[in-house]
């Protein structure tokens, strides 16, 4: 299971992704929860993904799509028996459209605590210029 | 025979089917994932061994100084604090993540013995190591007669 989530300049632009159906997985995936801010040199994506670190998460990108996975192996207690259940081995999974004026190849990415964070810098053309003005002759 | 038919092939469900369900899926995901989140619920696991209980929780992003669990008798409260972001600075296209305080509190079977508990933060896991109190078998008052 994956969402194609569409980083976009506007909040109310709900995308209506026309990608295909990714093959379906065997195992249930969770889709982590993210929160995504635009700055004026890049966007900043802080996934939830406990459980996960620098060795168990993937980030690729192919074309536009930036695909974030991440497997949280979880020990199962020896000689305990579980009496309680909300999640138990977790297999993360979420996809992004990125916009068009980012650097995609300049991404960065650091985990801690659980949280995935993934710097993606805008290209320098979509960057703000200043424009120097001359004094009128 | 009873009950055999062929089950269909994924690859004979036409592809506007897949996609529905697909995109329902995803809603479903995010219909919980939303609601777990505005109730601030903290997704649980919990293991047991005679007197000996394991509890992990899910706490991404939270900061060791800001964990704080609690015990009285045989309740123990975990709590977190989770900041927004790490900066102010930017526009919120997106804002999924619970922030600000999580409680959960539990009630176990049995009185806990606090100084044997443990809790290690790992990964955005909490893991707590819950010991009961030794009971003391019944006693027998001895009758003294006057």
């Amino acid at each position: 299971m994956s969402d194609q989530t569409q980083i976009t300049n506007t909040q109310s632009d709900r995308c209506c992704s026309t990608h295909e159906v990714p093959e379906a997985t065997h195992r249930a995936a969770t889709r982590p929860r993210t929160d995504i801010r635009e700055t004026e040199t890049g966007f900043l994506l802080q996934v939830d993904m406990p459980g996960i670190d620098e060795s168990t998460a993937e980030i690729t990108v192919e074309k536009n799509v930036l695909t974030i996975t991440g497997t949280a192996h979880l020990y199962q207690p020896e000689g305990f028996e579980k009496v309680y259940k909300e999640s138990d081995q977790r297999y993360y999974e979420r996809v992004f459209r990125l916009p068009e004026d980012v650097d995609s190849t300049a991404l960065s990415a650091s985990v801690k605590n659980g949280v995935l964070t993934v710097s993606i810098p805008k290209s320098k053309a979509a960057l703000p210029v200043r424009v120097p003005i001359n004094a009128g002759k | 025979m009873i009950g055999t038919y062929a089950k269909p092939l994924k690859s004979q469900i036409p592809l506007s089917i897949q996609r529905l369900q697909h995109e329902l899926n995803n809603s479903l995901v995010e219909f919980r994932n939303g609601l777990m989140a505005s109730q601030g619920a903290l997704s649980m696991n919990v293991w047991q061994k005679d007197r000996e209980w394991i509890i992990r929780i899910e706490l991404p992003g939270a900061e060791l100084e800001n964990i704080a669990i609690d015990v009285v008798d045989d309740r123990v409260r975990i709590s977190a604090e989770r900041q927004e972001f790490d900066n102010d600075e930017g526009k919120v296209l997106k804002s999924e993540r619970p922030f600000g305080r999580l409680n959960r509190e539990l009630e176990l079977p049995f009185k806990i013995d606090a100084s044997k508990t443990e809790a290690i933060y790992e990964r955005g896991i909490l893991e707590l190591k819950i010991v009961g109190v030794e009971e003391e078998g019944p006693q027998r008052i001895e009758v003294q007669s006057r």
